[in-house]
Formats: C-alpha cells, structure tokens, sequence
C-alpha cells in the first residue's frame, strides 16, 4: 500500500469528530476511557496535523481548504468549527487543573497493577508520567499554534477573552510538562561488576574482546557524556560517583519524576532510565526546536530556558545510547538482537527503541552537516528491517513464539518506584509497528542511498499494509484503530471503541510521511546523466533541423514552437526533474525523427 | 431591513443578482421592494421587465422625487405589470413585489441636506410597508453611495436595520478594487465615518457577493447543463484550481474572505445573455437556467436575514 498522508489524515480526522460528537458534546469514546494521556491524544489527532502539515491548517476560516473543512463539518462551518474546537481544548485545561488552577496530569487508566486483581491505589491514579508530560508538550505546542493563529482573525470581544484565557492556560501547561519532563531525567551509576554492568557488558560484547579491554574503550566513549552530565545538577548521592571512572552508568528518562536525595513525596520513580520512556521524552522534547514551533515564536522566555535545560539532557540521552548501540565499529551490538537490557527480559521493544534514539541522533546530526555519512544507515537499515520480519510484518508470524503478542496485548512494562503508594504498576507498550513505520520512514527520508531508500520503502509499505488492517471497520469509530488480531486473521471479536494511544501514533506517521512528500524527491546521478545526454542529442538535431531548411517569413511551423518550448522547459529543469526533462527531450527526437524518417521515404522514392 | 448593493466595477451582475434577490425574497412571503437608486444609468426595469410601465410615468422616479420635482416616487408592482408572463398573476403565498424605479434618461445629481431628508422619508416610509427594501446604488465612488450613508446617518433611521452587499466578480483585479472602494481613503467606511456613522460597526453591516464565478467542479449529471468547468483540458482545469486557489488567498488578505461573504452566484449562460428574472421554470421547464444559480439567489435571499451570517467572529 502506498501511504498517503493527506488523504490518511483527513479520513482520521473525519472519524475522530464523528465518533466523538455525541448529542453536540465532545466525548471520550476511546476503549481507555478518559485522562489526561487519552483526551490529549484524542485531541492531538487534530490538531498535530494542522501544526506540521501545510495545507491542513483550519484556523484561518478564511484559507481553510475544502476537504479540511468538510472533514470537520460536524463540529461547523468555516468558522464555528474553529470556535468549537477551541472550547472544546478550554474544557480539557479546565478538567485538567487543579483548584488552584495548576496544572496537573494524571495517567489514570494507562497504568495498571502488574498483579492481576490487584487494584490500584487512590494516590496512584494521580501518578504523573513522562507520557503524560511528553504528551502534554505536544498537545500545548500544537494548541497555542491554533489558538494563537485563530485569535489573529476574531474580532469580537468576548471569544478574543475566552481565547487569551485559552492560551494563558495552554502555556502554563506547557511549563508544567517541561518542568515534569526535567525531574525525570535521571542518571544511575553502577559497578561493572553488578547485574547491570554485567548485562551491559553483555550486550556490547562482539568478538570475545577481554572485558579489560572492553572496558577501557567503553570509558573514552563515553567520556563526552560523562564529563555532560557532571555539568548538570544532580542528587548529591550521583554525582561523586558519576566522576568515578571505574562505574558503569546510564542516563534518560525515568517513568515519571525521580525521587530525590529529600524525598518529596509525589516523585516517586525510581532514578533508573527507561528505554521506552526516554524515547518518549525525546519524540516530545523535539517539538520544542521544530520549526514550527521557532517560527511561531510559541515558547515564552521562561520555557526557552527550560527547552534549553531539556535539550542538553536529549543530546547526552541520545549520545549515550548512540555510542552504547554503535560501539565498536563494523559490527554494531544493536544488530546483534535482540537489545538486552537490565530493566526487563530481552524483547524486539528494546532493540526498537534503542534504533528510535540513534535515529533521533542521525535527525540531529543531518539538520546540522545536511546529509549523514551512508555507512551510518546501513546497519540501522538492516536492523529495522530485520524487526519487521521478527514482527510477523513481512515474515510469516511464528506460530508458537510471541510475535503476535508484542502487538496484542503488548508488553506490559513495570514502574520501579510506583509500587510505594500501592500496588506494584506497569505501562503495557503496544505502539510496536506504528514506531517501527516511524522509524523506518524517517530513515528513508535521510539516506542518500537510493537502493537503501527503495528497500526501506518498501517495508514502509507493509508495515502500512498491516496497520492499515489493523483499523475497525464499522460502528462510529470506523477508519481508527486498533483491531490488532485482525492483522493475523485471528477471528477477535471487535471492539466497537477506538484506541486513541495507537491512533495517535499512527497519525504521527502519516505526518512524518507528509513531511517527506514534501521535499524535494531524492536525486538520482545516474538518471541526471542520461538526461543531459538525451537533451544534448535533441538540441544538436534540432539545430540540424533549422539549419536545413530556408528561413521563411511568417509565424514559424508550430512543430517548431513545440520543440523549442520542450527544449526550454527540459533545460530549466535538468537539475531538480531530471527524468522529465528526459521525457521532454524524448518526445522532441521523436517529433525530429518523423521529419527526418519522412525526407528518407522521399529520397527512397517509396 | 434596507439592503444597500454596490460594486466598484460594472459587469459584475450586481443589478440582476439584486433584483432576483428580491424575486426570491417575495416569493418566501415578504413585501419587498426594489429602489433603483442607479442613478447614471435607471435600467432596474427591464430585468422586470416592467418597461413600458416605467414609461407611462415620465419624470415619476427617483430622481424627481429625490430633486423634489414630484411629491412621491411611483411604485409599480411586478406580479401585475411585468410584460414577462411567467410572472404575472398572482403567485401563491408570495408577498409583494415592488420596483421604485428611476426617472427614463435621468443621471447623477450630488447630495444636499434637503435631498438626504426627502431620502430619509422615502426609506421610512417603504421600511413602514416592507419587510425588505433593496437599494441597488450605482458602481465606483458615486453620489448615490454618498446619499446612502448621509441618509443612514440620520438619526431617524437609527433604529432602522440597514446592510451592505459589495459585488464583485472572482479576478485579482475586482479583489483589488473592492478592497479599496470599501477601505481605502474616501472609501465606503471612511465617508460613513465622516457622516457620522461608527466605523467598526458599518463595517459588521459589510458583506460581500462573489458574482459571476466561473465552476471548476460542478458535476454535469447535477445541473443537466454542462457546467463551466466541462470540456476543459486537464490543462486548463490545473490552471483555472490554481487560480482559484491564489485568489482564495489574496481574498482573505484583503479582508474579503469567506467569512464576509454571503455568497457566490456562479456563471450561469442565461445571464451572459440576458439580465433576466430566474424563475423555477427557467430551471426545470425548459432547462435554460442552472439550479446552482437558483439556489444560489435563494441562498442569498435567505442569507439577509440570517442574523449568524452576519455576526463578526
């Protein structure tokens, strides 16, 4: 299936205001219920793409396009669909503040007992995560964008008031989630010689080197990122141990805002980085620099401080798991899958989310020298599509292993730290193809490689293929997702209530498909040659052509005006289209080649 | 409710939209009338068709009445007088149709205080009979522009709901124009302004009619005409979206967008022909006109009472 972003997301959109207008009110119809994660989704399946995607904004009613408009035609017309929506995001800032108008952000139902039966403790429902932040981020950035744009076309004074109420809400949101994401970021130093540090050396371990030696390199790799993280401010029991050479450590983002030295009771989560959450982070944190964001001047003074202070940390994060997945040199550890990790037992997530932050790290590195370094993307290529495959997506799911199941239920990750307000809670991650796709298509936008890029799409495709089986097809919510069984003909019931977690999730690929779309398409070598020389042979006929016949008075041969406009046109575009500039050139010796074929049957008498 | 039309250029169809305006108005059930207040050229009759009657009435228009040559305008009512048969008669539930029409062969005459007052009580008095009364003032910068806001202006109309429809055609240059009749210095607003009307509010009482837009994708099985956009090149159609697409913009930057605007009459071929009545007949039997502009006129005629069309977002 070629994946097609604009129509993908108009369908979404139509779907999400259909099956969410009930009676004229907007609701939550999602299978996790409402929270702040899941109305935040909900909400973001909108508005994210009218803030990356050009031509799909709706705050304009005036630039509005049509199918925009008649994909939201349920919540109104050109302008009260607008409005609507902007009280729609009033409501969810209201449900989500506390009295004193804080902000708060509870996962509510994203977090459930690991034990089965057990039930989740009052305090524990008010439990804020890295999602629920990384979330929040997004959901702030792409509001204020439409809030800010909308309010620059409204005239009359109230709806102005309730709008700057709007965005004044919306940006202390933004600072408490920024400020969320920043307590979660954590350091944990370990002896190389405990489970940790063994695990480690494990999984870094290639050709029986010595662990001594192992060690050793180990230690100058990451030396930049150690010597980073000494710059930041850390718990007093961290960081005499961080400037011990001889410990192991790991950084990123913990679950939910670490517990400190003093032990403040809502920070609950112990300081040990997650793989899953630290990727979280990251996808939200790089909304603060995206042009959009820049562009529009979203944060204020304050936020461009603590984007500052979060940017630093996603560097060393990506740094560090960059150097730990590429280690070595020719053979990276990250291809030898699965990722082990100390946290859980070894799973395709780990290996999946391990490959998303050194794609984070290639993004980075190619806004900054333009085109990464070709041998970069091989091995990662190589290691996404082999995920693929081990995900039942474009190999046979074995029947007895867990490839059905890292997609349905998922894999149900425990929060270290939660369970001192109750029972033990875990995370259940099922977002597996959906940030495969990502993944897979953010890498094909950045290597210059074509062969790799057409390899990399064409999984591209199937991956869509299986998501795009995945989406209910009847009742309300038809067109969302998620009917994961249906993928592997297996005959689930279905269930008539959309999964705003895995809609979400697919949305952001069809975004970064759209982004892709839009540039400029990747430029072939081979194809720019054959093109000048076919130009070159079209214009030398051409002028051969003129050159033989007399100059006559009067308007010239329209065969002539046609071939000198291909001409033209084909030189003009020899650069950026050199395939049509081939075709033009084409279709000019064509045209000559009639006349001279013609002057050969006269000479022939035949 | 007086409803003032105007338009920068000529050729934007402002005459016969207003007068089919008013056809479809009163045949919902309100009286309505129709003042040609055109001063430069009267011809509001003949889309009535209500020409020899103009005629029976020398020195009987507006013109007269307004220079106070005659004490009254004559009105003449369209179901009885028109010479086009499909509209005589009289029609079920439909209201009053009358056309104030202007003196044969007159022309321009500028604004005194003596002329605004005989205007004030000419509105006065058809406001009193008519659920609407429709002003079609001439095109560009004219004196009946002029009489029209100084009238407005007095305070015995104050409680009088009045609105303004600016036609123009879907070009860059109409876009231009009618952005500088309403905006510009000694535009519509700013003489408001200087007669005493409060700017922001006159300008709520703004919308405009895009008139004459040429269909890119109207389907042919829907109009049983073939529309505009039929038969063209993909080419052409390719051009004639990206057009419409960049005038879409320059509209909204003009202050002339979708949310000031009542509505859009497309093309129709009856009216390059012909200004004319449209009539349900003309669309069904014989199919001569397209429904779009039908409902189009009805979409308008609607829109001027539809208080949501004219709130200010």
């Amino acid at each position: 299936m070629i994946i097609q972003p604009r129509r993908g997301l108009l369908e979404i959109w139509g779907a999400t205001v259909r099956c969410s207008l009930r009676e004229g009110g907007w609701v939550n119809p999602g299978c996790d219920g409402s929270g702040s994660i899941s109305d935040a989704e909900q909400l973001i399946c909108l508005l994210y793409p009218a803030f990356k995607v050009k031509g799909l904004g709706f705050s304009e009613p005036d630039a509005t396009e049509r199918d925009v408009h008649e994909a939201l035609a349920p919540l109104g017309g050109w302008e009260t669909a607008p409005t609507a929506l902007a009280e729609i995001i009033g409501r969810y800032l209201d449900t989500y503040s506390a009295q004193d108008g804080r902000p708060v952000f509870p996962a509510g139902g994203c977090l459930r007992p690991l034990e089965r039966g057990a039930e989740p403790s009052p305090e524990q429902a008010r439990l804020e995560t890295v999602e629920a932040f990384s979330m929040a981020v997004t959901f702030s950035l792409s509001a204020l964008a439409f809030v800010k744009s909308f309010a620059a076309h409204v005239r009359g004074a109230r709806l102005t008031a309730s709008l700057r109420e709007t965005e004044a809400a919306l940006d202390r949101r933004l600072t408490h989630a920024m400020r969320g994401l920043l307590a979660s970021f954590c350091v944990d130093v370990f002896p190389a010689d405990s489970a940790k540090g063994e695990t480690l050396v494990r999984t870094l371990t290639q050709k029986r080197q010595p662990p001594g030696v192992l060690l050793d390199q180990l230690a100058g790799e990451l030396g930049p990122v150690r010597a980073g993280l000494r710059g930041l401010p850390l718990p007093a029991s961290v960081a005499p141990r961080l400037a011990d050479e001889a410990l192991l450590f790991q950084c990123g983002w913990s679950w939910g805002p670490v517990r400190a030295d003093d032990d403040q009771p809502p920070n609950v989560a112990d300081p040990v980085p997650s793989l899953y959450f630290t990727v979280t982070a990251m996808d939200g944190i790089v909304d603060l620099f995206s042009r959009q964001t820049l562009l529009r001047g979203l944060l204020s003074p304050e936020q461009h401080g603590l984007a500052h202070e979060l940017q630093r940390r996603w560097e060393l994060a990506q740094g560090y798991w960059t150097s730990l997945a590429r280690f070595g040199g020719a053979r990276w550890p990250l291809q030898d899958m699965p990722w082990r990790t100390a946290e859980s037992e070894e799973s395709e997530y780990a290996t999946l989310q391990v490959a998303s932050v050194v794609v984070h790290n290639l993004m980075r590195r190619h806004d900054l020298d333009d085109v990464a370094p070709v041998d970069d993307l091989t091995p990662l290529a190589d290691v996404l599509v082999e995920l693929a495959a081990r995900g039942g997506i474009t190999r046979r799911p074995s029947a007895r292993g867990r490839t059905a199941e890292l997609h349905v239920p998922g894999e149900l990750l425990a929060l270290p730290g939660s369970e001192r307000g109750g029972p033990a809670l875990g995370r259940l991650v099922s977002d597996y193809a959906p940030m495969l796709l990502k993944r897979v298509l953010q890498v094909a936008g950045l290597t210059p490689d074509l062969r790799q890029r057409d390899r990399l799409l064409s999984v591209a495709d199937e991956l869509a293929d299986h998501l795009w089986g995945r989406r209910l097809n009847r009742g309300p919510a038809a067109d969302l997702w998620d009917v994961p069984g249906a993928a592997y003909g297996r005959p689930d019931p279905q269930p008539a209530k959309p999964s705003w977690y895995l809609t979400e999730r697919v949305m952001e690929v069809l975004v970064v498909a759209a982004t892709m779309v839009g540039r400029t398409p990747a430029r072939s070598p081979l194809l720019s040659e054959t093109a000048g020389e076919l130009l070159r042979e079209a214009e030398h006929l051409f002028a051969q052509e003129l050159m033989s016949r007399p100059v006559e008075p009067g308007s010239p041969d329209p065969l002539f005006v046609r071939v000198d406009a291909a001409l033209n046109r084909a030189r003009d575009v020899i650069d950026s289209r050199p395939g049509v500039a081939a075709a033009l050139a084409a279709e000019v010796l064509r045209e000559l080649d009639g006349l001279a074929l013609a002057r050969n049957r006269a000479s022939r008498g035949g | 409710m007086i409803v003032f039309a105007t338009s920068d250029k000529g050729g934007t169809g402002r005459s016969v939209t207003c007068a089919n305006i008013a056809y479809r108005r009163a045949l919902t059930g309100d009286n309505v009338a129709y003042v040609d207040f055109d001063f430069g050229s009267p011809t509001a009759a003949t889309v009535f068709e209500l020409g020899s009657a103009v005629r029976a009435h020398p020195g009987g228009g507006v013109h007269s009445y307004l220079q106070g040559r005659t004490a009254e305008p004559v009105r003449l009512d369209v179901w009885s007088l028109s010479e086009r048969e499909a509209l005589r008669g009289s029609l079920r539930g439909a209201g009053r149709l009358c056309l104030v029409p202007g003196d044969v062969g007159g022309g321009e005459f500028p604004a005194d205080e003596a002329v605004t007052r005989r205007c004030a009580n000419l509105f006065l008095a058809l406001e009193e009979e008519f659920a609407v009364t429709l002003v079609d003032l001439s095109a560009g910068r004219s004196y009946a522009i002029d009489i029209a806001l100084r009238t407005t202006a007095r305070p015995e109309l104050r409680d009088v709901v009045t609105r303004w429809l600016v036609f123009h055609r879907w070009t860059r240059q109409h876009l231009e124009a009618t952005a500088a009749l309403v905006r510009d210095e000694r535009g519509i607003l700013q003489i408001g302004a200087h007669w005493g009307h409060e700017q922001d509010a006159l300008e709520g009482r703004v919308r405009y009619v895009r008139a004459a837009v040429p269909g890119i994708d109207l389907p042919e099985q829907d109009t049983g005409f073939p529309a505009a956009g039929h038969g063209l090149r993909p080419e052409q159609k390719e051009w004639l979206k990206a057009c419409d697409a960049e005038l879409t913009r320059r509209s909204g930057k003009l202050g002339l967008g979708r949310t000031v605007t009542l509505g859009t009459v497309p093309l129709d071929p009856v009216l390059q022909w012909r200004e004319q009545l449209i009539t349900d007949e003309d669309v069904l039997m014989p199919q001569i006109a397209n429904r779009e502009t039908a409902e189009a006129f009805q979409d308008l005629a609607d829109g001027l009472t539809d208080e949501s069309r004219w709130e200010t977002l």
